[in-house]
């Protein structure tokens, strides 16, 4: 049964080699390639690269959803095109971080002991993934006034991408082990059922935890998906909404706070409400996305022959304005598309998990790159407050990119063990 | 349980890219063309660097603007200068677009309909260069020039129209600007207190003087037909309200035509009672007065106060153009073309045809009504009654021998100093090939001023008409 579901992947992987190589030619005649020996080079080796990783998969009888990995190759795949259309001068870098992703993958579907052992040391990782945190709040160095970046020589990397999965991971163990006392409850507070401050501290640390992060790394975008990810997960462990309504009203309060104090957070948001009015400071970059967007129509202008590169940092923070301007309309609700699929797979393998663990792992990583996509496909098109975060497995980022995969990873071990 | 909540939130995240979908396509679908057209977007300069601008060109072919190209820099030149002005506007990066430049934009650069992100597409394939459309004018140069050296120093306005299709034959405007200056000049012309900018033609407003008359005497032979065939003995003045209106040029016993042909303020303010306010208005309204005037470059309403706001005197005074009335030349013009044509108003226009660069002919204009406010039978009285004031009254200054020409001249008290010097008419007047209105801002006297001006426009078209 596995080896015969792996060849839905291989046909699947072919689409995405023909998207591929059709959207080079489209890019070379458009006339968007700059250095076509490295580029035809680069292409090349990702055509081998994702039959090479299927065919491991397949030796090592891996198992696990068919249909997850042809679908994150695809978005790869877009994201390389985009790279290459929008900065090709970051292309070598990208294509380099594709392959690290790839490795990571492969070693966590492969070389991770059942994944059941992860719910076994929650509380070290927890703790290297506060340090790593930590570390770039005290040595990180900013970039597009996000303090989130260590840097490592020539390598720079953003822990909060990794700290996201680590994050998921404990808080599955976490919640699995409390989930009948947090749903019950202890105590009793104006009617409603609440546990006492010794089984709810972690959470009200993690509210805290994502707190910091908003205050010291200046991250709206990050705090935000790790909050939302966290009330999702309590929410999907203890099946009540008061927990996610008083999560809420006290992530407001702090956000609110964070309005007041910070004048960053007060220009987010204005630009976000009415950007038509500082077209030149501050709501330019919006703006400039919502033209893009909307120049595209419905059919898109044609891969190449737009002008996403008006937008500055269109390579990061805005490929699926650049990807709506291009392919229209059209192209952007098949991105989504994809997505959806890839959420969907996620959240039936969580359902068929056979241990709770394996169910909130599964539900948890699904929920993270739900909220991370939307909350920077949301952010573009003005539908809410604009945060830079990348959008999994498009943007240009190798953090992004490798810690995609990593999740990949482990949605695919968790399907492998437990079944599709 | 836990599988319930699952669903739960997969439900939520599906809610939210379908909301995602559903305002994407509110901006990809409907705010598409807005968002590319908005002018802040790059991409339609982006556009127009790639287009060169189509020509501008008169009734003979002579171009009033054109496009030189000198590597990358783009040049545009109007080789008859303040002379077209008005008509054709300008394009300047800085101060944006003004007349017909700005009016068919789309046109010019060959793009009509509206960008879209389509025709960007297009345009980057076939390559950097692509022609516009040109606009081929009913205006003539001749006429233009003659009319703006007349104006000489003096500042003031010349509309001619053909009263049979409403298409302009000129419009001039003085003083007036440079378009191709229009960078270096642009603080001189904001600040200028004669407005070199304004197109006094089209939106210049100004009391109508005598010239209203043929407005009041369309509303008396249209509610009172008969009034053709009465006698009126002018003393020299009259009293309304226990105002004094004084009218020294027409004294004694006077027909109808007579009284018109020398201007009677005793007359037509007493006409203007007799037939009242409401009748008064409507008329005024029915040519035009407080209503829009379609047109391919902006146009001023010309003012008419409600009828019931209008006292006895009020009424009085307006009927003879003084008081709270207030026309533009043009509109004056189109009146003046009803009187010609039979009562009807043709629609007025500048643009006669739009032509590919290929040299297919786009768009051609077909002349419409505009509004109809006299009968035939009015209009054939009305021509008269013109007719008579140049032969023999006061706008024997317009008179062309061999001609019947028609007029109205006027003489608008105003608290500027002077009054304004107007003149409207047609002709030939059985056959009319042009409606003239000229005014010239503190000229004086109407039948010394500005007939002249109205007479020569009228023998040059005629004369190129034979």
């Amino acid at each position: 049964m596995p080896v015969e579901a792996r060849r839905i992947e291989r046909s699947l992987l072919i689409y995405v080699i023909i998207f591929l190589w059709l959207s080079l030619f489209n890019l070379f005649q458009a006339g968007a390639v700059i250095d076509l020996k490295i580029t035809l080079l680069l292409c090349i080796l990702v055509t081998l690269a994702f039959p090479a990783a299927h065919f491991l998969l397949v030796k090592w009888k891996a198992g696990g959803d068919p249909l997850l990995f042809a679908l994150t190759s695809m978005l790869s795949v877009i994201g390389l095109v985009m790279v290459l259309r929008l900065s090709p001068e970051f292309a070598w870098r990208q294509f380099t971080w594709l392959f690290v992703g790839l490795a990571g993958f492969l070693v966590t579907v492969k070389g991770l002991p059942a994944y059941q052992k992860l719910e076994d040391y929650k509380y070290i990782y927890i703790f290297g993934g506060l340090l790593l945190l930590l570390a770039s709040i005290l040595f990180g160095a900013e970039v597009g006034g996000a303090r989130s970046w260590i840097s490592l020589g020539i390598i720079k990397f953003q822990p909060s991408e990794l700290v996201k999965i680590i994050l998921v991971i404990f808080l599955a163990s976490y919640l699995e082990e409390r989930k009948e006392i947090l749903t019950a409850g202890t105590k009793n507070l104006m009617g409603l059922p609440v546990p006492s401050l010794q089984y709810i501290g972690p959470l009200v640390v993690m509210w805290g935890f994502s707190l910091i992060l908003l205050i010291f790394q200046k991250d709206l975008g990050t705090a935000l998906i790790f909050f939302s990810t966290f009330l999702a997960m309590v929410f999907m462990a203890t099946g009540r909404w008061s927990y996610v309504a008083i999560g809420t009203f006290l992530f407001a309060m702090g956000a609110g706070l964070c309005y007041y104090l910070f004048h960053h957070v007060q220009v987010r948001v204005a630009v976000w409400l009415n950007p038509w009015t500082d077209i030149d400071g501050n709501g330019y970059q919006i703006v400039q996305s919502l033209f893009a967007i909307g120049s595209g129509g419905v059919y898109g202008t044609g891969l190449g022959l737009g002008e996403p590169t008006l937008i500055p940092a269109v390579h990061t923070d805005f490929v699926y304005t650049a990807w709506s301007e291009e392919m229209g309309l059209l192209g952007a609700a098949a991105l989504l598309l994809i997505y959806s699929l890839i959420i969907y797979r996620g959240f039936r393998i969580a359902l068929r998990a056979r241990t709770g663990f394996g169910t909130l792992l599964a539900a948890g990583l699904t929920s993270l790159l739900a909220i991370q996509t939307i909350v920077i496909i949301g952010g573009v098109i003005k539908l809410a407050p604009l945060t830079g975060v990348t959008l999994p497995f498009v943007s240009y980022g190798g953090s992004s990119l490798v810690s995609s995969y990593i999740l990949l990873g482990l949605l695919t071990k968790i399907s492998a063990e437990d079944g599709t | 349980m836990m599988n319930r909540n699952i669903v739960k939130i997969a439900v939520l995240v599906f809610t939210a890219f379908t909301v995602i979908v559903f305002y994407q396509t509110y901006l990809q679908v409907f705010q598409s063309s807005r968002l590319f057209n908005h002018p802040r977007n790059r991409r339609t300069q982006m556009l127009e660097e790639a287009i060169i601008r189509g020509r501008i060109i008169d009734s003979a072919g002579r171009e009033l603007a054109h496009t030189i190209t000198a590597g990358p820099e783009k040049r545009r030149i109007y080789p008859y200068g303040e002379t077209t002005a008005h008509i054709t506007g300008y394009n300047s990066d800085r101060y944006g677009r003004w007349g017909l430049e700005s009016s068919y934009n789309e046109t010019l650069l060959g793009l009509q309909g509206g960008f879209t992100g389509d025709d960007f597409w297009a345009l980057k394939r076939i390559g950097p260069v692509k022609n516009g459309n040109d606009l081929i004018l009913s205006v003539n140069v001749n006429l233009q020039e003659k009319a703006y050296a007349m104006l000489g120093a003096r500042k003031g306005a010349v509309v001619a129209v053909e009263p049979s299709t409403g298409r302009i034959l000129a419009m001039v405007s003085r003083p007036g600007f440079n378009p191709e200056h229009i960078e270096s000049d642009w603080p001189g012309l904001k600040e200028n207190p004669d407005s070199p900018l304004l197109n006094r033609a089209a939106q210049g407003l100004y009391p109508p003087g005598s010239v209203m008359k043929v407005i009041t005497a369309a509303g008396i032979l249209t509610s009172k037909p008969e009034t053709v065939q009465r006698v009126f003995d002018a003393p020299g003045y009259i009293i309304v309200e226990g105002r004094r209106i004084e009218d020294k040029q027409a004294v004694g016993r006077l027909s109808f035509a007579e009284a018109f042909a020398r201007s009677s303020n005793y007359v037509f303010a007493t006409l203007g009672i007799e037939q009242g306010s409401r009748v008064f208005a409507e008329m005024a309204r029915s040519f035009g007065l407080g209503l829009n005037i379609p047109f391919d470059i902006p146009t001023a309403q010309s003012r008419m106060p409600d009828p019931g706001s209008l006292s006895k005197l009020e009424l009085a005074e307006s009927a003879i153009g003084q008081g709270r009335v207030l026309v533009t030349p043009l509109n004056m013009a189109l009146a003046t073309a009803a009187a010609a044509n039979r009562g009807r108003v043709m629609k007025p226009t500048l643009v006669d045809r739009i032509v590919s660069p290929e040299g297919a002919v786009v768009w051609s204009g077909q002349p419409s009504l505009l509004w109809n406010p006299v009968t035939a039978r009015v209009s054939d009285v009305l021509r008269e009654i013109m007719v008579s004031c140049v032969a023999s009254g006061t706008g024997r200054e317009a008179a062309v021998p061999g001609i019947r020409v028609a007029g109205k001249t006027g003489s608008a008290e105003n608290p500027h100093g002077q009054p304004h010097a107007w003149f409207i008419g047609f002709a030939p007047a059985e056959k009319p090939v042009v409606a003239v209105a000229v005014i010239i801002e503190n000229g004086g006297a109407g039948g010394r001023e500005a007939a002249p001006i109205a007479r020569e426009i009228i023998r040059s078209v005629i004369g190129q008409k034979r």
